[in-house]
């Protein structure tokens, strides 16, 4: 507290043009000390790291709760002022012309991020304590979740491309200790290391787009003192210059939120804890992209194109994981999938110009993703770790707070109203509709379909039915602990009470936001996204709100009966795995997700690993050879020199004469 | 008193001989060597700080110290610094003393080792110190002996071949270098051959474009096989595997660096036309392709592919060496501050986090004897300490933001973007190849079940081993979070050179 | 008679020391080709001196029998040698001198 160097700006808004611009100004209080947010967090990591077991999870779930309080705090202080604020800590880099500061960001934006990673990141760290009991790390996992908050955060309130960079590859570095956390599995630690190098493609992207924005804006901030900031003269980047960063700015997004083509991190990233899958791979680091996308929506909207291909990139990548969720066995596969393809939803409202809708989504989607991911934690730790559903089954009357949080997230993420997907998977589909992407309007709602379908089967197979295991039943321990005797109870209340709360907020959640246009979260975000005003897509389309409304929740209907209708409790089961009704060549596909984990694998590993192989062969006999060559040549040249040194006096005689006619010659030719 | 604050480059300079000479003369046990060294480096760190604390980084070259040597050809012994040799020495000044430390316990000959270390050391801060063209010279080849001895006495198996070929490539270069220093002389009358005196003169009567591509090529070509520069690189690997960990440390982190140094001093400052026109293709025929830019950018992917494959931890750094010096030259002849500032800036990362890597490397050679990567696995779970650390160095090495790697491949990469936008982007993709070589091989050593006795039984660092790692880690964590203070210190000075080329 | 002919004399005596010296392996054989250049040498000297009619040449011829009679006696002491270290004279058999 005290005197901070605080970055003053003063303007007056601007509306219309390319982009609603806040003015941004200082204030003092709590919005000055935003920077705490991610420091204290990042204090908690270094912390429980040198204290050690001593700490065990207090010191991790102290930072938390001091970041959620003051994400709150920083929620009221915003609330009623239009504009952005800066709080600059520190120059960062400065030399020649280019100049970065450790500068935060507040708005309206900011506080709906922070409460949804602060919030969630406070819940996962509740249920940690439960889940990882026992385990030989326990603390280092805590000092993890810490740093991965802490980049999260950094994320969030930077107040440029350089700052949100710096949170964008520390989650990064965050997911790969956290992914291969039980580093003594390969395939945990090979699962992380495809995650880091997977994300680093996107962040190469990332980088030229910096370089990019750079080149044109000649700065890398949000907002300055004199309007140069990115976001601020948007304008002036050319008709291929703003399709250009734009789509640098997809495809770094799309490695961050598994989008197509680089999505096929996200269930490798299944192998770490389930908390890590709910908090990173749910509710906050995989939307680090949409939030990209959306603080960037000024440069966005200067490029319909770039809008369409995103929008379309979003769309695909909701089919196409959805299809291959819908035959695959793990309880924590399917629902990765079902994130990549609820991710696809986002970006899709991103890209048909629903910024306020893609950040909606991305709330309830924190809410009702990360309690199926923590539901699904309760179940595996009950069976011991298993993963396949098949091996599940009759878990209703056994873990009945699971089973109603998780009967309540179900509902949500299949659009039944008045539960919180409904609200925002609608208000995308609506917006696609309305702003003219009527093809992709149908691929939503047919996906919307898809995916109620694949939760139901979810569903049903985890809680439904008649059990699939017995009670004292002999497992074997996924992670290698040896075997286990399945008494499946309820979970403790560290872990159900996380899910209480995100049970009722998926319930109540999207009414309470009241999404609508109008609505209160839509009104919130209004100032802090970009407008589409200029891009000319039109308002409405021919089917009123009501109409696309009813298509919606039927699609959901529809999948729910399917669900049910192939998996639901009157089927018999027992037979696990074989009894999947959905068989046939097209099933195969889709349970062997399309080849595409093989085909990147024959291409870059297969492909690269040749190349690699073949350079290092060219070093090796081309250029050293070239090298060892020059020392042989010099080395025949002494060898062979050598020759004439044969000790004869009778060589070196004939030497003797041969040299003196020859001089002789010489001198009688030259006299002549 | 006085005489030190007075004199602190020379000071500086010679402190390491002294040191050196110390042990050679006055000390018998291994003891009394180490402590000797440990001092004397310790004291040349202090006086290298101390000349940053009186340091003015606008007033371009200072404490300069002249003692007259050969009056007949204008050679005298003149020492000063500016922003980038004071960074530079300081970097070595540092290094040292850690150097020492790692090779506390070296089990053969260690007073001649040490000795070996402080001789290069008083070497390496001669090149970066010296004003004088001749003396430059000296000290540029007079480093390549302690160096080939510690190779060839100290190194590998095949240290033999390593050491030769070390010091006969570096020789060649530094011979060509020499062609191109008679000519200067010449040119200038055979004078005087003190920096000041000869880049006045150049900027009064500047040597034609022939003359200036020639001269370029005759220096170039020395600092190219420093650096090193693809296709001259491939002495490296060898010398790097060969060599011992403190001899690998003290390659990658300083004596690489008089590559870069020599670019900046004589290249640009001496040769500016003929640079720009490589630099930037401006030329015709021949001279359109912007050569340096593609050099450096073949050398950073080239290196990182090649890297790939290694299955020896030391070779597969080595190779990493030549793809990140690749990033500093390619910021070097970007020819805009920003980039030429990071890519000095980063040539002092690059030692830091090369220099840690190979102390690590160096750490488990000591254990196991052997290096190759699939020798190792699991040992994070037998080595804990050793793993964050070696995984911290690691993501320090692939620019992970907030550790020091970062804050100079960034703004190289930001600066070449303004000029060359094809080769910033190439070069981006060297972070993402670093990430892959690196990390894998993180993998396989680290991760995974502890399979093998000699595994379980790698032991963790030792409380020395950790001394020595404390500093560097601090510092890596430090440059990342505020890098400016380096910057300040170097960009007046780059600025500096960099108006002379634009002339 | 004239002049030629000494010359002729002379050169033949020098091409066939000559010849020795390259195809002789005996050292003393060797010796005495190389005494027989030095007599050709003296001959065509003579010849020229009577020819151009001055003393010049014949001076001269002086300062080779004697430089020749120092060489012989110093030669003929390390044959001696030689002979006693290697037991024999064969000048091709000798690699004392190789690499």
């Amino acid at each position: 507290m005290g005197a901070l160097p605080m970055h003053v700006l003063a303007t007056e808004a601007t509306e219309g043009g390319e982009a609603v611009v806040n003015a941004v100004m200082t204030a003092d209080g709590v919005l000055s000390l935003v920077w705490l947010i991610p420091l204290v967090p990042l204090l908690g990591f270094g912390l429980t790291l040198a204290l050690g077991d001593r700490v065990r999870h207090w010191v991790a779930i102290a930072a938390t709760t001091f970041s959620f309080v003051m994400a709150v705090l920083v929620f009221f202080a915003v609330q009623g002022q239009p504009d952005s604020y800066v709080a600059t800590l520190a120059p960062f880099i400065e030399v020649g012309t280019f100049r970065v500061e450790w500068a935060f960001l507040v708005d309206q934006l900011t506080t709906v991020m922070l409460l949804v990673v602060t919030g969630v990141g406070l819940l996962v760290h509740i249920y940690s304590i439960g889940y990882m009991e026992g385990d030989s790390r326990y603390t280092r996992f805590f000092a993890y979740l810490n740093l991965f908050l802490a980049a999260m955060l950094v994320l969030v309130t930077g107040s440029s491309l350089l700052v949100l960079f710096i949170g964008w590859e520390g989650v990064g570095l965050a997911s790969f200790l956290l992914i291969g956390f039980w580093f003594e599995d390969a395939r945990n630690s090979s699962a992380a290391t495809k995650a880091f190098v997977t994300n680093r493609v996107g962040d190469v992207a990332f980088m030229i787009a910096m370089f990019f924005a750079f080149s044109q804006f000649g700065t890398l901030d949000f907002f300055t003192a004199d309007h140069t900031g990115i976001l601020e003269q948007a304008g002036v980047l050319s008709a291929t210059g703003a399709l250009v960063l734009g789509l640098l700015l997809l495809f770094g997004a799309a490695a961050k939120s598994a989008q197509i083509p680089l999505f096929v991190w996200l269930p490798d990233a299944m192998a770490g804890p389930t908390p890590v899958s709910a908090l990173m791979h749910a509710a906050t680091m995989v939307t680090a992209g949409v939030y990209l996308l959306v603080r960037t929506s000024p440069i966005l909207v200067q490029s319909l194109d770039a809008m369409t291909v995103i929008a379309w990139v979003g769309t695909l990548t909701a089919l196409l994981a959805a299809l291959i969720a819908m035959r695959q066995d793990g309880i924590k596969k399917i629902l990765a999938y079902s994130t990549v393809s609820q991710l696809g939803y986002m970006v899709m409202g991103v890209g048909v110009g629903g910024f306020s809708e893609g950040i909606f989504h991305l709330v309830t989607h924190a809410f009702f993703k990360g309690l199926l991911f923590l539901a699904a934690g309760s179940v595996m730790h009950a069976l011991a770790n298993t993963e396949s559903v098949w091996k599940m089954g009759g878990l209703r009357k056994i873990m009945p707070i699971t089973f109603w949080t998780s009967f309540a997230a179900w509902l949500a993420i299949s659009g039944i109203p008045p539960f919180a997907g409904f609200f925002s998977k609608d208000q995308i589909l609506a917006t696609a509709y309305d702003h003219g992407f009527v093809a992709i309007w149908v691929i939503g709602v047919v996906t919307a379909a898809l995916t109620a379908f694949y939760m139901t089967r979810w569903f049903a197979l985890v809680f439904l039915g008649e059990p699939r295991w017995r009670e004292g039943q002999e497992v074997s321990d996924p992670h290698g602990h040896g075997t286990t005797e399945l008494h499946p109870h309820e979970s403790p209340t560290t872990m159900t009470a996380p899910l209480v709360v995100l049970g009722a907020l998926s319930v109540v959640g999207g009414g309470l936001l009241n999404f609508t246009h109008g609505g209160r979260l839509y009104t919130w975000l209004q100032p802090a996204v970009a407008s589409i005003a200029d891009l000319g897509l039109p308002e409405h389309g021919a089917l009123s709100e009501l109409v696309l409304i009813i298509i919606s929740v039927v699609a959901a209907v529809i999948g729910i009966i399917g669900g049910f209708m192939l998996y639901g409790p009157q089927r018999d089961l027992s037979l696990g795995s074989s009894a999947e009704p959905l068989r046939g060549p097209a099933a195969e596909l889709l349970e062997r997700k399309f080849f595409i984990d093989e085909a990147y694998s024959a291409i870059f590993v297969g492909a690269g690993g040749w190349l690699a192989r073949a350079a290092a062969w060219f070093d090796s006999t081309v250029i050293d050879g070239a090298v060892n060559g020059v020392a042989g040549v010099s080395l025949w040249f002494g060898q062979e020199s050598r020759r004439a040194q044969t000790g004869r006096a009778h060589t070196y005689l004939g030497v003797v004469v041969g040299s003196v006619v020859l001089l002789a010659v010489v001198l009688i030719v030259q006299v002549r | 008193m006085e005489f030190f604050t007075d004199n602190l480059v020379t000071v500086t300079l010679v402190l390491p001989i002294l040191g050196a000479l110390g042990i050679g003369l006055f000390t018998e046990s291994e003891d009394g060597a180490r402590w000797t060294a440990l001092g004397a480096s310790v004291l040349t760190l202090v006086a290298s700080l101390w000349l940053v604390v009186d340091f003015d980084p606008d007033a371009g070259v200072q404490a300069v110290d002249s003692l007259s040597w050969i009056p007949s050809i204008g050679a005298s012994l003149t020492v000063g610094v500016d922003g980038i040799s004071l960074i530079l020495i300081v970097m070595t000044a540092f290094l040292t003393p850690l150097i020492v430390l790692s090779s506390w316990e070296h089990p053969d000959r260690l007073r001649s080792y040490l000795m070996a270390f402080l001789a290069l050391e008083a070497a390496s801060i001669g090149v970066f110190a010296a004003q004088d063209l001749l003396l430059f010279y000296v000290f540029f080849e007079f480093s390549l002996v302690p160096m080939f001895l510690v190779i060839g006495m100290w190194g590998g198996a095949n240290r033999r071949y390593a050491a030769v070929k070390f010091f006969l490539y570096t020789l060649v270069g530094g011979l060509t270098m020499l062609v191109g220093i008679i000519y200067i002389y010449n040119f200038i009358g055979g004078t005087s051959l003190a920096f000041a005196d000869i880049g006045l003169l150049l900027t009064e009567t500047p040597l034609s474009l022939l003359e200036q591509r020639w001269l370029f090529l005759a220096f170039f070509l020395a600092f190219a096989i420093k650096a090193p520069l693809f296709p001259v690189h491939t002495w490296l690997p060898d010398a790097h595997t060969e060599a011992p960990t403190a001899g690998s440390v003290f390659l990658a982190a300083v004596l690489l660096k008089m590559g870069g140094y020599g670019f900046i001093r004589f290249c640009l400052t001496w040769f500016p036309d003929a640079s720009t026109e490589l630099a930037t293709g401006s030329g015709s025929g021949f001279f359109s392709v912007p050569w340096l830019m593609v050099l450096s950018v073949i050398g950073i992917l080239y290196g990182a592919v090649v890297a790939l494959v290694q299955p020896d931890i030391k070779k597969l750094v080595a190779y990493s060496s030549v793809s990140h010096m690749g990033f500093v030259v390619l910021g070097i002849f970007a020819l805009n501050a920003t980039a030429t500032s990071a890519g000095v800036v980063q040539m002092v990362n690059h030692g830091l986090s090369t220099g840690a890597l190979f102390l690590l490397v160096g750490f488990l050679y000591d254990r196991r004897h052997t290096r190759m990567i699939a020798e190792f696995g699991g040992l994070a779970k037998s080595t804990p300490v050793y793993a964050g650390m070696f995984l911290l160095v690691v993501m320090s090495s692939i620019a992970l933001p907030g550790l020091n790697g970062f804050v100079g491949e960034f703004p190289i990469l930001v600066g070449t973007f303004s000029v060359m936008p094809w080769a910033a982007s190439l070069a981006a993709f060297g972070a993402l190849l670093a990430a892959i070589y690196l990390l894998w091989a993180y993998q396989r050593m680290f991760t995974g079940p502890l399979d093998g006795a000699a595994n379980e039984a790698t032991t963790d660092m030792t409380q020395r081993e950790i001394w020595v790692m404390v500093p560097l880690v601090v510092v890596i964590v430090a440059i990342g979070l505020y890098p400016q203070p380096l910057y300040d210190l170097v960009e007046p000075s780059v600025q500096q050179v960099l108006a002379n080329v634009a002339q | 008679m004239p002049i030629g002919a000494y010359y002729l004399v002379a050169a033949i005596m020098f091409a066939t020391g000559l010849v020795g010296i390259l195809v002789r392996r005996n050292l003393i054989v060797l010796f005495m080709c190389v005494e027989l250049m030095l007599n050709a040498v003296n001959l065509t000297l003579v010849a020229a001196s009577r020819m151009w009619g001055g003393a010049d040449g014949q001076v001269f011829v002086f300062f080779v029998i004697v430089v020749a009679a120092a060489e012989v006696v110093v030669g003929l002491a390390l044959i001696v040698n030689i002979f006693f270290r290697r037991g024999s004279l064969d000048v091709d058999a000798q690699h004392l001198l190789e690499h």
